[in-house]
């Protein structure tokens, strides 16, 4: 007993000195992330993180996407970046390990749980820069269930079933499809989906060889039909519409259905709270397989001039645990932990199911096909417009492929 | 020799007075402006130390660069449109309260207030109305019966870039007004009374009396209105994007140079070309400042001595 | 050439209780130089303005010969106007300052030149044709401004203070200059100004104006010798005409413990004192005020009393004499005003001109003798002249 209490003394002495120190030593990390909309779900997060380790304190500040990269960019040539920011899993991430801004993880970080998709996305010969602790995504088409019931409609799955329900309902003038193309990013989305259902992740493997290009007949289809898509089947000023006022049109019935990607739930719920939405592949160019895209969101990199790396490791290490994906999971999107599984997510459960049908990587998470991102998303308003062809639009992606040998 | 030093302190003594103005102007306008070149002779990409040396090579390319002519005929357009309008209707607006009407503090109020409103919240209140589906002015055009004219304003090329024009015409009006009420307060109603003695008939005094008076003020706000659009770039980025959308139909010299400097796709830094877009920028500038001259010498020169 | 006709001229600008100009009625002969001269506020300026057509009357006419022009803009009036600030155009040259008239009116270029270069003559501007106005003198600009005004040889001249902005040298050249064109070109001309050495110098007859009422219209010199009220006695004439309650006593009028007699001339002059026993306002002009010991006669009337300023003009001295009479006020003094020097002694001081060979001193008691031939009398009720 006696001996008992003496070795608690003990402890409980050293732990208060250890408290002392920490507390004096209190350790803040400043952490950058683009999804605005996310702040509360993430904020849960950290407070969990903090309550677990009470000597460091995340300071968050979330910066909406379209200012986030010439923000960041600004601020790593400036060395004054955060300890913690998020950048694309992929060239981006690798940029920035080449020129220096950010720390390497590899083996300090314990990737053991990952899902084998999401670490090969992180893995650079073997290097690791980042990892995903806010999730991945996939994307398809939301369709309004309830809208469709009283229609009388099923979501299409190809081709000539959207082009017949595009034609049905622009003659009772209601919208198919809302489109924010205002920054060419969700049309960019509709052109990975449309490609891949074409060439699938083989076709894919195969044009990043240069067995295959954007160019080839059948993928220019793909553009064909896009551009379709562009002129009949989106709702009025599509071009003009900001990203945030899609996603509100959609939520709110202005047309009956959206390409969207699993974060995108939580904020059509936001917007409308009696949203009933349903989750289908991309409908197929042709008669090929319908397809979705998945990919990481922001993977988190250690700013390598942090004087925190330490903190920053372990707050990175907690965030790929099971408590912080549980939390991902439910109240976010898609985890890459392979031991957690979701809760009561039935659209999450549909994007699983959709993901089976012909999945593809995004585009700008790899080496070869990172500029065609950009570069179709600078060109869609023209083949929207009419200002060009399909086939100039294909051969434009083409071009902006870089073949390794 | 003392005698030879204290002439000198006592001849150049004062500039120590000048020197912290001297010393900020050099520390924020100059080094910084040599610091850019420095960096424009460079390839450096914004990202990393990866750079080399390459001369005046950004500003060869300037020259044949497509989109930086695009952008500048866009500027340009821009300029002309604003010119006009400011000279014309905002002249006669400026005529008009000149008159003394009844509520003429309201009305110039009521006019000037876009200009100290911010162009960004102005952008985004004008991006509201103009939209095809949650927007104003499509129904409103319904409402009078002019249903026709209702248009996707932002969606082609040149209604937004139309859409530009209006936005900035609105956005500065008051400043033509402003400048050109001061220019017709400074001129004594004696003179126009004087030429309507003289046999003057009402057009005849405002063109051969009053307007030739308003020279300084219409050389001060074509060079402001010079300036001002050929920087333009909230109203483009507030209401069309970084892009200049749709399909760089609104791309004007600054959402380029952003472009081209900080990048406007969050998923891919590809095309950044940061010493490119310090470049294009400091060109700019040089050209800016070529014109402004030119435009101040012909401009003054029709002044009036007085 | 033409005469211009005033009939019931009133003017009352929005928003104002009084009227600037009431019922003014007043007939310019031809090729006439009229001075309309008062204190500021009179009216005048108004008056010149609803001539010109810049001020449209509230009622009455204007006829210009035999035309009614009421309601005819200023520029079909045929009327040229020079202007205090001489208004010219600081963009155009000397050249088309005066030649401006005549481009509105479309003349023949050749024409015009040869116009501009005989008024430049007669105004010694030729040398500075090619000028603008910026770059010369006062008395430059205004000579273009009259330049601008003949040239069109207009059937009346509109002048609104035009020497009021020049120094006291020119603005005497200038003077006899611009009568001297008057005279010549002959044209009916309305001359404002608020310096009775103008108005006294330049009309041929001369309209004093007050609180936008026509006071009286005469030569200079019925103006000066006989005006028509106290305020006209009082505005004309500098020194300004001494003013005291007096009393009629038979032939004799007592101001004070001074007294003098009323004489022939006076009951000439001044019809309405006959067989008037009781008051009167008496005028005394400073100048029929003398000290006794310059002459050696003895003086037929005369005042005794104490000198208490003496101001030295060289030629003659302004002496300040105590009376123990009440003293009036009028003209340009509005009631109430104390901005003088003299407030203390306000009552009962009399100025008169003494000759430089008086030998006054302040502090002195003097016996100034008094031309009695040329006092003045008024009514102390209405103010007006007893005549």
């Amino acid at each position: 007993m006696k001996k008992l209490n003496r070795s608690r003394l003990l402890l409980t002495s050293a732990a208060m000195a250890f408290a002392a120190t920490t507390v004096q030593a209190d350790t803040v990390l400043t952490m950058w992330h683009q999804h605005p909309e996310w702040q509360g779900a993430v904020q849960d997060i950290l407070d969990a993180f903090e309550a677990e380790n009470p000597g460091i304190t995340i300071e968050l500040e979330e910066i909406a996407g379209t200012n986030y990269s010439a923000r960041l960019n600004t601020a790593l040539a400036a060395g004054e970046a955060p300890d913690l920011f998020g950048l694309p899993a992929g060239p981006e991430t690798l940029a920035a390990a080449e020129a220096g801004y950010i720390a390497d993880l590899t083996g300090a970080v314990d990737t053991s749980n990952l899902r084998q998709a999401a670490l090969d996305a992180i893995d650079s010969n073997g290097q690791i820069w980042g990892v995903p602790i806010l999730g991945a995504y996939s994307v398809g088409l939301y369709y309004h269930r309830d809208l469709m019931d009283e229609l009388g409609l099923e979501p299409p799955s190809n081709q000539a079933e959207f082009m017949a329900m595009c034609d049905s309902l622009n003659e009772q003038g209601m919208t198919t499809l809302v489109v924010p193309a205002s920054d060419g990013i969700v049309p960019s989305f509709m052109y990975m989906m449309l490609t891949a259902s074409v060439m699938g992740a083989d076709g894919f493997e195969a044009l990043r060889n240069g067995e295959r290009s954007f160019t080839d007949p059948d993928m220019v289809e793909a553009a064909e039909f896009l551009q379709y898509i562009g002129q009949n089947c989106l709702q009025p000023g599509a071009l003009s519409t900001p990203y945030v006022e899609g996603k509100a049109l959609a939520a709110m019935q202005r047309g009956v259905m959206m390409p969207g990607g699993s974060a995108d739930y939580v904020g059509y719920r936001e917007i409308n709270p009696n949203v009933d939405l349903g989750v289908v592949p991309f409908p197929a160019v042709g008669d090929n397989a319908p397809a979705t895209v998945t990919g990481l969101e922001y993977i988190f990199t250690v700013n390598s001039g942090s004087e925190n790396a330490e903190a920053a490791v372990t707050f990175l290490n907690w965030m790929l645990g099971e408590t912080a994906q549980q939390m991902v999971v439910d109240n976010i999107t898609m985890t890459t932990h392979s031991g957690v599984i979701p809760g009561e997510n039935r659209i999450l459960e549909e994007f699983t199911v959709a993901a089976q049908s012909n999945d593809v990587r995004v585009f700008y998470e790899l080496p070869e096909t990172g500029n065609v991102w950009s570069v179709v998303q600078q060109n869609i308003a023209a083949l929207f417009l009419g200002e060009m062809s399909p086939e100039e639009f294909a051969q434009a992606a083409q071009d902006a492929v870089i073949l390794t040998e | 020799m003392a005698q030879r030093l204290k002439t000198r302190r006592q001849r150049y003594g004062h500039l120590w007075f000048v020197a912290p103005g001297l010393a900020f102007f050099l520390a924020v306008m100059i080094f910084p402006l040599v610091f850019a070149f420095g960096i424009s002779t460079t390839n450096w990409s914004g990202l990393g130390n990866d750079l080399q040396f390459i001369g005046l090579a950004n500003y060869a390319e300037i020259l044949s660069y497509g989109p930086y002519y695009r952008a500048a005929f866009h500027n340009a357009l821009i300029f002309l449109a604003i010119f006009l309008f400011q000279h014309t209707v905002g002249l006669y607006i400026a005529v008009l309260l000149n008159e003394k009407p009844r509520f003429m503090e309201f009305y110039r109020t009521v006019l000037f207030l876009p200009v100290i409103l911010s162009l960004v919240a102005t952008g985004f209140v004008w991006t509201l109305m103009l939209s095809p589906n949650i927007g104003l002015i499509n129904p409103a055009l319904q409402n009078m019966g002019l249903g026709f004219l209702a248009s996707q304003w932002l969606s082609h090329p040149t209604s937004a870039l139309g859409a530009v024009i209006v936005v900035t015409a609105w956005n500065s009006l008051g400043w033509a007004i402003i400048i050109y009420l001061a220019g017709l307060q400074g001129i004594p109603d004696e003179l126009k009374q004087a030429a309507a003695m003289d046999g003057a008939n009402t057009r005849q005094i405002f063109w051969r009396v009053t307007f030739p008076q308003l020279s300084p003020s219409f050389t001060a706000l074509s060079v402001l209105t010079f300036i001002g659009t050929f920087r333009t770039f909230d109203v483009v980025y507030v209401l069309t994007g970084p892009l200049g959308a749709p399909n760089f139909g609104t791309d004007v010299l600054g959402t380029l140079i952003y472009r081209t400097a900080f990048g406007a796709s969050s998923f891919s830094s590809a095309e950044i070309r940061f010493a490119f877009g310090v470049a294009m920028a400091l060109f700019t500038m040089l050209i800016m400042a070529i014109a402004c001259w030119g435009l101040l010498k012909v401009l003054r020169a029709r002044e009036i001595e007085t | 050439m033409a005469n211009v006709s005033l009939k019931g001229l009133s003017k009352t600008y929005s928003g104002a209780d009084v009227p600037s100009l009431s019922a003014l009625e007043l007939d310019i002969a031809d090729g006439e130089f009229l001075v309309l001269v008062g204190p500021s506020g009179c009216g005048k300026s108004t008056a010149l303005k609803v001539i010109g057509g810049l001020e449209e009357p509230s009622e009455g006419s204007i006829w210009i010969g035999k035309t009614d022009v009421t309601d005819y803009e200023s520029r079909d009036r045929d009327i040229a106007m020079v202007f205090q600030s001489y208004a010219l155009y600081p963009h155009m040259t000397v050249f088309d300052n005066i030649a401006f008239p005549l481009q509105i009116s479309k003349v023949d270029r050749a024409e015009i030149d040869k116009r501009v270069r005989e008024v430049a003559d007669t105004l010694h501007l030729g040398t500075f044709l090619n000028q603008k106005p910026g770059n010369l003198s006062g008395g430059q600009r205004q000579r273009v401004a009259m330049g601008r005004a003949i040239i069109r040889q207009p059937s009346v001249f509109l002048m609104d203070e035009p020497l009021s902005n020049l120094d006291a040298k020119l603005r005497v050249r200038m003077r006899s200059e611009i009568a001297q064109i008057q005279r010549r070109l002959k044209v009916t001309t309305i001359y404002v100004t608020h310096d009775q050495v103008e108005a006294m110098t330049m009309g041929d007859r001369v309209a004093i104006m007050k609180g936008g009422l026509l006071q009286q219209v005469a030569s200079p010199d019925d103006i000066y010798a006989r005006p028509a009220n106290t305020f006209v006695a009082s505005f004309i004439g500098s020194p300004p005409m001494n003013l005291f309650r007096g009393h009629i006593d038979g032939n004799i009028v007592r101001f004070g413990s001074q007294s003098l007699p009323i004489t022939k001339e006076s009951l000439t002059a001044y019809p309405g004192i006959k067989d008037r026993n009781g008051e009167v306002i008496l005028g005394l002009r400073p100048e029929d005020i003398e000290d006794a010991r310059v002459s050696d006669d003895a003086p037929e009337a005369s005042i005794e009393a104490e000198i208490v300023l003496l101001e030295s003009l060289g030629a003659d001295h302004m002496v300040h004499l105590a009376l123990d009479a009440e003293q009036v006020h009028d003209g340009d003094r509005p009631a109430g005003d104390t901005d003088d020097l003299d407030v203390v002694r306000t009552d009962g001081v009399c100025i008169c001109r003494f000759s430089s060979r008086s030998p006054a001193r302040v502090g002195e008691r003097v016996t100034a003798r008094v031309s009695t031939d040329r006092l003045h009398f008024f009514d102390p009720e209405t103010g007006l002249a007893l005549r």
